[in-house]
């Protein structure tokens, strides 16, 4: 065998997959072969080198951009993805009959203003939902917040007060001097 | 921990169980696309990607296989079709300076310094072989899987997979010598 034939089989050999008369064939030549024997060493250094391989670690700033980016859309406007199918349905009926009625336009027209403002109610609901949620959760802090203090009926009212006062002072200041000028 | 299961809780659209998969998975595939593109943005990018990819598809998933071998195999063919798409002209050198601030254990800098030489020239080495052959080298030598993992991952047969990495070692010891030699 040549050299380059034992080359292809050191890669099995450092597997210990190669046996029987090849092996030993292959060993006796490491022995008298200097080039064979140092692409042995080498290969071998390689492999170690590779299952030594560093690992590096992951940044936070990936992790986070993976999960913004497969984040679900929030809240009520889930509603809106799951109605689409049927208003896609109603849109197609609509072109149909549009085809098969004459001077249907106005039908069409009148059908599709309906699906417009069903649509645009929707939206609003959804709208009025994250600004329900945006109060009610306003509450709850300002609500914990001034138990935490033990004194929640001041703390929601005197600033009130105060605020009271000083719009009466200002009404009273441009009053006098709208009178005044 | 049982993966299926945490798998099972993303299909039904629980954020907590995804976040626990991103998670856990992340870092294994980053480090693959990284040795794979020898490019820490490019890995980036890429590690995105493929995540995004897991989370469309993740419904598709075969309960009866390995869920890592599965993503494993996701992320291989990720990496293979990308970077046959991109020119390789657009492709920078390897950065291999990422690697270089990882501190090593020897406490000999001589020898220290001969590590991350020894490292280097794999390291560029690696980005030289062919695509295939790159991948399954990465997966035998430094994910340590066996030849049946590897040839489930990448679709071929066992001895395809054999000659693959046979191949790949002695390009690879090809290459440490001619850049030895200069
Ligand atoms: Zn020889």
């Amino acid at each position: 065998m040549k050299c380059e034939e034992f080359e292809e089989i050191l890669s099995l050999y450092i597997e210990g997959e190669i046996s029987g008369k090849i092996k030993t064939n292959l060993e006796k030549h490491l022995q008298e072969c200097s080039n064979c024997k140092s692409f042995l060493t080498s290969m071998l250094d390689i492999k170690k080198t590779l299952s030594n391989f560093p690992e590096l670690e992951v940044s936070n700033n990936l992790i986070e951009n993976i999960l913004r980016k497969t984040k679900p859309k929030k809240g009520i406007s889930l509603i809106i993805p799951y109605l689409e199918p049927a208003l896609a349905t109603l849109a197609a009926l609509i072109i149909i009959i549009s085809l098969l009625i004459p001077h249907s336009q106005k039908i069409y027209l009148a059908i599709e203003k309906q699906i417009y403002s069903i649509y645009g109610e929707i939206k609003e609901l959804e709208v009025k939902g994250e600004s329900l949620k945006g109060i009610l959760i306003g509450y709850k802090e300002n609500l914990l917040d001034s138990f935490k203090e033990k004194n929640f009926i001041l703390f929601k009212i005197k600033p009130l007060k105060e605020k009271l006062k000083l719009e009466e002072k200002n009404g009273r200041k441009e009053n006098n001097s709208t009178f005044s000028s | 921990m049982e993966w299926k299961r945490v798998v099972q809780r993303c299909i039904d659209g629980d954020r907590e169980a995804w976040e626990m998969l991103v998670r856990k998975y992340s870092k294994r595939i980053f480090n693959l696309a990284y040795q794979f593109f020898g490019i820490y943005e490019e890995a980036e990018d890429i590690t995105q990607e493929i995540f995004l990819k897991l989370y469309k598809c993740l419904n598709q998933y075969n309960f009866e296989i390995n869920f890592e071998a599965w993503l494993i195999r996701l992320a291989k063919n990720y990496c293979i079709d990308h970077y046959r798409k991109i020119k390789k002209e657009k492709l920078k050198r390897a950065d291999f300076n990422k690697l270089e601030y990882i501190k090593t254990d020897n406490s000999n800098p001589e020898n220290d310094f001969l590590m991350k030489e020894k490292l280097r020239v794999v390291f560029e080495g690696l980005q030289n072989l062919n695509p295939e052959i790159r991948m399954a080298i990465l997966l035998r030598d430094i994910h340590g899987m066996s030849y049946e993992e590897i040839a489930q991952i990448m679709e071929l047969p066992l001895g395809t997979v054999k000659s693959r990495i046979n191949r790949g070692r002695i390009q690879l010891v090809k290459n440490l010598r001619e850049k030895i030699e200069k």
